[in-house]
C-alpha cells in the first residue's frame, strides 16, 4: 500500500503563510516598501535585505510539490510572485544603493567587526556592503552581468529553477526585464542568467565576488545548486563548474577510498560477515 | 584545547591550543579533547614522517597501531596546522587567475558587463534610491544605530571591544 501523499498540519500552516506573504500585492519599486513580514533584519549585516527571504521562503515548495503534486497551482503562483519581486529595485537594492567604498567603515560595532580580518577592521568594507562603483570594476549599473554580486543572480537562479520544477511553465524563460542602478531597465532569461554564471565560474575558479573583493562558499553552493537543478530540469550540462571541487574529491576518495572502506568494513571481517580476500 | 600525542612504551606530550599559540609539556593531561595513543613510538614517528601521514593513521586505526580517544578531526587539523609551519612542506602560493584583481574583457562573461567609470557615492539625482538606503540596517548600523538583538555579553564581542576603540582612536 502507497503511503499516503499529504502535507501535515503544520506544513499547511506555513504553506498558507507563504501563499498570504506571496500573494499580497506590495510596491518593490524604488519608490515603494516592500510589506514587513519580508525580513530585512536577520543575519546583520551581509543578508539583511529582503531578498534573501525570497529564496529562502522558495525552499519549501519543491518539497510540498513533490508530496503534493497535484496544488501545483498553488506553488506556481507562490513561485511566480517570488521571482517577480525579484526582479524589482528592492531585491537589488544593495548593489543599487551601496555605492563606492562604505564611508562608515570606522563606525561598525564590534560583533560586526569579527567578520573582517583584524588588520582591517576600522578601514575596510564590511561583509554585506557591496562597493558596487569601486576601482578596478567601475559602476556597474546590471545587477546581474557584475563582477560581484554572485549571490544575487545565483541565488535568483536557483529561485528561477525551483519555479520551472514546481510549474513545468516556461513564463521566466521568455525574456524579463531587471532593475539596475537609476531605474534602468536590463534583460534577461532564466537561461541567460544560467549561461551567464556559467561562464563567469569558467573564468574564475574559486568563484566570483558577492560584494566585490569578498567570495563566500556558502553563496557558490547556492549558485552551485542553481545549475545543478537547472540541468535536472532542463537536461542541460552547466554544472560542471565546479570541477575543481568534484576533482579534489575524487583525487581524494581515490588516495584514502579504499583504506576507509577497509577501516569501515573490519567489524564486519572479524565477524566474519565479510572477506575482503 | 589540549591535545595528546603518547605511545604504549611510555613516550608523551601535551600539546595546548591558547589564544592563537601552541605550547608543549611532556606528559598526559587530563582535559585533552582528543588523545593518540601510538603502539611504540617508532610508530608515531614513522607515521607523523610520512608524506600520506593521514593515510597512514587511517590504516593504523584500522591495525590497531594507533588508537584515538576524543574527536580524531582535531588530529587532522592539528596535523595540517603543524606541517604548514614546516618551511619544506609549505605548499607553494597560487596564482589566481588575474580577473580577480582585475577586469580581463577576454573572457565570455566578463565581456558582457556594463563598465561606467568609478564613482564613489550613490548618484544624488537619484532621491528616491537615498530614502531607501536609509531604511537599511547596515546602513542604519554605519550611521549609529544600535543593531537589534545586540548580544552585549558574548565573549568575542568584549574582546573585540578593545581592537574597534584601538582603531577610532
Amino acid at each position: 500500500m502507497s503511503e499516503a501523499l499529504e502535507l501535515n498540519k503544520r506544513a499547511r500552516g506555513w504553506l498558507r503563510f507563504i501563499w498570504d506573504k506571496a500573494t499580497t500585492e506590495d510596491d518593490w519599486s524604488s519608490t515603494g516598501d516592500p510589506l514587513p513580514w519580508w525580513d530585512r533584519t536577520t543575519t546583520v549585516p551581509m543578508c539583511a535585505f529582503p531578498r534573501f527571504d525570497l529564496s529562502e521562503t522558495s525552499y519549501a515548495l519543491p518539497l510540498m510539490a513533490d508530496q503534493t503534486p497535484a496544488w501545483r497551482e498553488v506553488y506556481t503562483e507562490i513561485a511566480d510572485q517570488l521571482v517577480g519581486r525579484y526582479t524589482t529595485f528592492w531585491a537589488a537594492i544593495d548593489w543599487l544603493t551601496l555605492i563606492g567604498p562604505d564611508p562608515n567603515q570606522r563606525n561598525y560595532p564590534p560583533e560586526w567587526l569579527v567578520w573582517m580580518p583584524q588588520a582591517l577592521r576600522g578601514h575596510y568594507n564590511p561583509p554585506g556592503w557591496t562597493a558596487n562603483g569601486v576601482k578596478p570594476w567601475g559602476l556597474q549599473p546590471d545587477p546581474i552581468a557584475a563582477d560581484g554580486n554572485l549571490f544575487f543572480r545565483g541565488f535568483f537562479n536557483l529561485l528561477l529553477s525551483t519555479y520551472s520544477y514546481v510549474s513545468g511553465d516556461d513564463k521566466w524563460e521568455r525574456p524579463f526585464k531587471m532593475t539596475g542602478y537609476n531605474n534602468r531597465l536590463f534583460d534577461w532569461t532564466q537561461h541567460s542568467i544560467t549561461g551567464f554564471i556559467e561562464d563567469q565560474w569558467a573564468e574564475r575558479p574559486q568563484g566570483p565576488h558577492c560584494e566585490n573583493t569578498k567570495i563566500w562558499p556558502y553563496c557558490m553552493s547556492a549558485a552551485g545548486l542553481s545549475l545543478q537543478l537547472h540541468d535536472k530540469v532542463f537536461s542541460t550540462s552547466t554544472h560542471w563548474v565546479d570541477r575543481l571541487c568534484q576533482e579534489a574529491l575524487r583525487k581524494a576518495f581515490k588516495r584514502w577510498g579504499h583504506r576507509i572502506l577497509r577501516l569501515l568494513l573490519r567489524p564486519y571481517r572479524e565477524n566474519g560477515l565479510y572477506d575482503a580476500g | 584545547m589540549v591535545l595528546v600525542m603518547e605511545s604504549l612504551n611510555g613516550v608523551s606530550r601535551s600539546f595546548v591550543v591558547r589564544g592563537r599559540r601552541i605550547s608543549s609539556h611532556s606528559g598526559v593531561s587530563a582535559d585533552a579533547v582528543c588523545t593518540v595513543r601510538f603502539r611504540t613510538s617508532a610508530i608515531g614517528a614513522r607515521i607523523f614522517l610520512a608524506k600520506d601521514a593521514i593515510g597512514q593513521l587511517i590504516d593504523g586505526f584500522g591495525s590497531l597501531d594507533v588508537e584515538c580517544k576524543g574527536e580524531a578531526a582535531h588530529v587532522l587539523w592539528f596535523y595540517e596546522l603543524a606541517m604548514g609551519l614546516l618551511p619544506w612542506r609549505r605548499k607553494t602560493r597560487e596564482v589566481w587567475p588575474q580577473s580577480y584583481a582585475e577586469p580581463d574583457l577576454s573572457h565570455k562573461a566578463s565581456s558582457r558587463i556594463i563598465r561606467e567609470p568609478a564613482v564613489d557615492i550613490l548618484d544624488s539625482a537619484w532621491v528616491d534610491a537615498a530614502a531607501q538606503r536609509d531604511k537599511l540596517v547596515i546602513w542604519q548600523v554605519g550611521q549609529g544605530a544600535v543593531p537589534t538583538g545586540k548580544v552585549k555579553s558574548h565573549k568575542v564581542v568584549i574582546n573585540l571591544a578593545a581592537d574597534s576603540q584601538d582603531i577610532q582612536s
